[in-house]
C-alpha cells in the first residue's frame, strides 16, 4: 500500500502541476490586490483549480474576506460587492465592470487582464509587474 | 473526458514539471508563472501514456511552431516510418506497389473515436494527410501499443485530439495560399455556456500539386476537400460530428499495364460519436457511427489499355474502370478500470459491424489474346461477403512492483464474423507483456507481444486482388526504449526486433492459380530497427531534435522492394521575439529505384500582436527530398517525389 501511496503522490503532483502554478498565480494577484502576505480568499462558483486546496486561506462568508474568486455572479451575497471581485471567465469580466480582473482561458492561452477603473475604486495599486495587463 | 494517466510513469516527466515549478519558486513574476502555466497546462501532459507502448509526442506548441498544415508534415519524418502515397495519391506508409493500400495496422483515433473506413481495417488511406487546423497535440505510439485504444490490433496508433473550448474560447480565421494555386481556408469558434461547451470547425484545403508527364500522359493527383468537425460536450459527455468530401484525380489508378489518360476519384465520409464517462471516470462507454462512399474512375486511350492476366484464359484490355464503394459501420465498446493496492486492472468488451459493397462497378473490358479480335468480357458483380462483425474482448494488469518498476500483462481477442457467407470466420489473439523502469533521469520501456491481424475486407473481396481465402497474419515482436534526460537534454535508444508469419504478398506466380491475387507469404519476415535520438532544450522555448534510424526488413522477393532504410532529422525549433523559426532536415536512404532523398523545409512565423500571425514556410525547398517509385508494366516505372517543392504563405486571426 506504501508503494501505491507513493505512486499516486507522484501521480497526482505531476497531474497536478498546472494546478499548483494556477494557484500561485491567484495568490500572486490576491497578494497584489490586498497588500497582505496571507489573503483570505471567498470562492463563489466552480473553481477547481482552488477548491479545497490547503496553499489558500479559504474563508465561508465574504465579510471574513479579502479577496473573491467568482465563476458566476449568481447568487453573489451582497456583501461581496464590497470586496475585490476577481473572474475566471472572460464574459463574467466583460459584462460586470465591478470585477476587478480576470484569470482565464482563451484564443488557446492563459490570460490575465484587470480593469483600471475598479482597480481605483478599490484603492488597489499593482506593482509594476502587472502594467501590461491592465486595461 | 481525458482519461486518468498512469502514476509512476510521469515520474518520466518530473524533472521538467520541476523546472516549471521551480521558475514558480524562484520569481513571484507574473509573466513568468503565467508562461509556466501556459506550458504545464499542455492537454498532452493530461492524455498521455508512457505504459501504451514507444511514444512520440507533439504539442500544440510543435505543431503551431513546425507550420504543421496536414498530418502527413509530422509523420513524414517519423522514426522508422516514412509517409508515402499510393498509386492513388492516398496516404499508405508501408506502401507496396502495386497493391493499393498496406497500412492497416496503422490506426487513427481522433479524440476517443477510431478513424477507418471498413473496407481497408484501419482510416490512414484517408485520414493520413487530414488537416491540423483543429488538432491540439498528436500522440504516436509505436511497437505495437497498448490494447486499450481500440477493437482491433495496430502496429501503430495515431491518435489526435481536438481544440477543446476549455481553452480555446473564442474564434480563429486561417488562410493559406501556396505553389501551383494550393490553399487552404479554415476556421472554428468554441465557446461553453452552462456546463456545456461546443467546437465547430470547417475548412477547405485545395491541395493542388505538381503534374507529371509519362508516356504521352499527364499524371496528376490535384484534390479539393471540405472538412467539418463539431464537438459538444459536458463534464461527463461528449457528442463528435466529423464529414468530408473529397473530389480529385486517382493519380496512376489501380490498375497496371499502362499510364491512364485520367483518373478521378470522389469520397464522401460522416462518423457521429459519443464518448460517456460513469463512475468517476473508471467507466467508459463508447458508440460511433459512419458512413462513406467512394468512387473511382478509370480511363485509358483506346490503343493503350490497362493489361490484366487471367491464368488460363487469357490477357484482358481494360479500356475504363468506374467503381463505386459503399460503407457504413458501428461499433460500441464498454470499458471498466479498477484501481486495487499496486494493481491498475482494465477490461473491456467491444463489438464492430462492417458493411462493405463494392460491386457497384462500369468496366469495360475486352477479352485481347486469345480470341482475336477482342471479344468483350463481364467482370463479376459479386463478392464473397459484404458484411463483418466483430467481437472484441480485452484485459490489461498494470502492477507497480515499487515505484520505479512496472509490469503491464495484456491479452486481446477478436472473433470477426462473415455473415451470411462461405467465407471462414476468423480468430485472433494477441497478447503483450511489458516492463517499465523510472528513476529521475532513466526510463527503460521493454514490450514484448504477439499479434494476430485478420485479414481485412479490402484484401479479400477488391475485385483486382482480393482473395477470400486469405488468412490471418502473425507478428512477434519485442522492443526496447531507453531514455534518458537531464534539464535540457533527452536521449533515447529504441531497438526493435520482430518475426512476421503470413504475410499478404500478391502472388506473381504466373503458374499458379491465384496469380495477381493477394496470397499468405510462406517466407517469414524479420524486421530489425534501431533508432538514436537526441534533443537539446535551450534558451526558453528552443531545440535542436537529432534523430538516426535505421530500418531492415528481409521481406519475401515477391514484394519487389528491398527494404534497409537509413532515415536522419534535424529539427531546430526557435522562439525569437515575435517570430518562431522552424528548420528541418530529413535524409532517406536506401529505398528501392530510387537515389538518397534530401527534403529541407524551413518556416517563419511573426506575431505582429498576440491574435495576429504571419507564416511563410517552404517544404522541400532544393526539391531534393525522396521519391517513390510506381509500376506502370515491369520495367516501366513512374518516379515521382513523395512531397514536392512547394512553398506556403498566410495569415491567421484570433479573436
Amino acid at each position: 500500500m506504501k508503494k501505491l501511496l507513493l505512486i499516486l503522490f507522484i501521480g497526482i503532483t505531476l497531474f497536478a502541476s498546472d494546478k499548483e502554478i494556477a494557484i500561485k498565480i491567484y495568490l500572486s494577484i490576491a497578494k497584489a490586490c490586498t497588500d497582505k502576505s496571507d489573503p483570505k480568499f471567498y470562492l463563489h462558483g466552480t473553481i477547481k483549480e482552488l477548491r479545497n486546496n490547503k496553499a489558500i486561506t479559504a474563508v465561508y462568508t465574504c465579510e471574513e474576506a479579502d479577496f473573491v474568486v467568482l465563476s458566476t455572479m449568481d447568487q453573489l451575497p451582497a456583501e461581496c460587492k464590497e470586496k475585490p471581485l476577481f473572474a475566471t471567465r472572460y464574459k463574467i469580466f466583460m459584462k460586470n465592470p465591478e470585477t476587478i480582473g480576470a484569470f482565464f482561458w482563451q484564443k488557446g492561452r492563459p490570460n490575465i487582464i484587470f480593469h483600471r477603473e475598479s482597480l481605483e475604486k478599490h484603492h488597489i495599486s499593482l506593482g509594476a509587474s502587472y502594467d501590461r495587463y491592465i486595461e | 473526458m481525458y482519461k486518468k494517466g498512469d502514476g509512476m510513469l510521469k515520474l518520466f516527466h518530473l524533472c521538467m514539471v520541476l523546472s516549471l515549478l521551480s521558475i514558480s519558486a524562484y520569481s513571484e513574476e507574473i509573466d513568468s508563472l503565467l508562461s509556466a502555466y501556459e506550458k504545464a497546462s499542455e492537454l498532452s501532459n493530461k492524455t498521455k501514456d508512457e505504459a501504451a507502448g514507444n511514444l512520440i509526442v507533439y504539442t500544440r506548441d510543435d505543431l503551431e511552431r513546425m507550420q504543421a498544415n496536414t498530418l502527413k508534415d509530422i509523420i513524414k519524418s517519423l522514426r522508422f516510418f516514412q509517409y508515402i502515397e499510393n498509386r492513388v495519391g492516398q496516404p499508405d506508409m508501408l506502401n507496396q506497389d502495386p497493391i493499393t493500400y498496406y497500412s492497416k495496422g496503422v490506426r487513427l483515433y481522433l479524440n476517443d473515436n477510431e478513424l477507418y473506413t471498413p473496407l481497408a481495417g484501419s482510416g490512414f488511406v484517408h485520414f493520413g494527410d487530414m488537416e491540423l487546423d483543429f488538432i491540439d497535440h498528436i500522440e504516436i505510439y509505436e511497437g505495437f501499443p497498448s490494447f486499450d485504444f481500440g477493437t482491433e490490433p495496430a502496429t501503430v496508433v495515431i491518435r489526435l485530439y481536438s481544440k477543446t473550448a476549455e481553452h480555446d474560447a473564442g474564434g480563429r480565421i486561417r488562410a493559406q495560399g501556396g505553389t501551383y494555386g494550393a490553399n487552404i481556408a479554415s476556421g472554428y469558434y468554441a465557446d461553453e455556456f452552462d456546463g456545456l461547451s461546443y467546437f465547430a470547425y470547417a475548412s477547405r484545403y485545395d491541395n493542388e500539386r505538381k503534374e507529371f508527364s509519362h508516356d504521352g500522359e499527364t499524371l496528376k493527383r490535384n484534390s479539393r476537400r471540405e472538412r467539418v468537425f463539431a464537438s459538444i460536450a459536458s463534464e461527463n459527455h461528449r457528442l463528435d460530428i466529423h464529414g468530408y468530401h473529397q473530389k480529385g484525380d486517382a493519380f496512376l489508378g489501380t490498375l497496371t499495364g499502362a499510364t491512364p489518360q485520367d483518373t478521378a476519384t470522389r469520397t464522401r465520409y460522416i462518423s457521429v460519436a459519443s464518448y460517456s464517462t460513469f463512475q468517476d471516470k473508471t467507466l467508459t462507454l463508447d458508440l460511433s457511427f459512419l458512413n462513406k462512399i467512394g468512387d473511382y474512375d478509370f480511363n485509358y486511350t483506346p490503343t493503350n489499355p490497362a493489361l490484366a492476366v487471367l491464368p488460363g484464359i487469357g490477357v484482358l484490355g481494360i479500356y475504363s474502370l468506374d467503381q463505386r464503394t459503399k460503407e457504413d459501420s458501428y461499433t460500441a465498446g464498454l470499458k471498466k478500470t479498477w484501481y486495487l493496492e499496486d494493481h491498475t486492472l482494465s477490461g473491456g468488451i467491444q463489438f464492430r459491424h462492417k458493411h462493405f459493397d463494392s460491386t457497384d462497378t462500369d468496366a469495360d473490358i475486352y477479352l485481347l489474346d486469345p480470341p482475336n479480335p477482342p471479344t468483350p468480357f463481364p467482370l463479376s458483380s459479386e463478392q464473397p461477403y459484404y458484411n463483418e462483425d466483430v467481437y472484441s474482448l480485452f484485459l490489461q494488469d498494470e502492477y507497480s512492483i515499487d515505484k520505479h518498476q512496472m509490469v503491464t500483462f495484456s491479452l486481446m481477442g477478436q472473433h470477426y464474423h462473415r455473415r451470411h457467407s462461405s467465407v471462414d470466420d476468423q480468430q485472433t489473439l494477441q497478447g503483450r507483456l511489458g516492463y517499465i523502469y523510472t528513476n529521475e533521469h532513466w526510463v527503460a520501456k521493454t514490450f514484448l507481444s504477439h499479434q494476430e491481424f485478420s485479414s481485412e475486407p479490402y484484401m479479400t473481396t477488391s475485385t483486382q486482388y482480393g482473395n477470400a481465402d486469405l488468412d490471418k497474419e502473425t507478428y512477434y515482436s519485442i522492443f526496447q526504449e531507453i531514455a534518458y534526460h537531464t534539464d535540457t537534454t533527452l536521449t533515447k535508444l529504441v531497438l526493435g526486433y520482430g518475426k512476421n508469419e503470413d504475410t499478404p504478398i500478391l502472388d506473381v506466380d504466373l503458374a499458379s492459380p491465384t496469380y495477381g491475387k493477394m496470397i499468405n507469404s510462406d517466407i517469414d519476415i524479420y524486421g530489425h530497427s534501431v533508432a538514436l535520438e537526441q534533443t537539446f532544450f535551450f534558451r526558453e522555448k528552443d531545440k535542436l531534435e537529432l534523430q538516426l534510424s535505421t530500418f531492415f526488413l528481409e521481406s519475401p522477393e515477391q514484394n519487389g522492394r528491398d527494404c534497409r532504410h537509413h532515415t536522419a532529422v534535424i529539427r531546430m525549433l526557435n522562439t525569437l521575439g515575435r517570430f518562431d523559426l522552424f528548420n528541418e532536415l530529413l535524409i532517406h536512404e536506401g529505398y528501392a529505384n530510387v537515389s538518397t532523398g534530401h527534403d529541407y523545409s524551413a518556416g517563419v512565423r511573426y506575431h505582429p500582436t498576440m491574435d495576429l500571425t504571419f507564416n511563410l514556410k517552404g517544404e522541400n525547398i532544393f526539391d531534393d527530398g525522396l521519391e517513390w517509385d510506381y509500376m506502370v508494366t515491369p520495367g516501366n516505372s513512374v518516379i515521382v517525389p513523395v512531397i514536392e517543392r512547394r512553398f506556403w504563405a498566410g495569415i491567421e486571426y484570433l479573436f
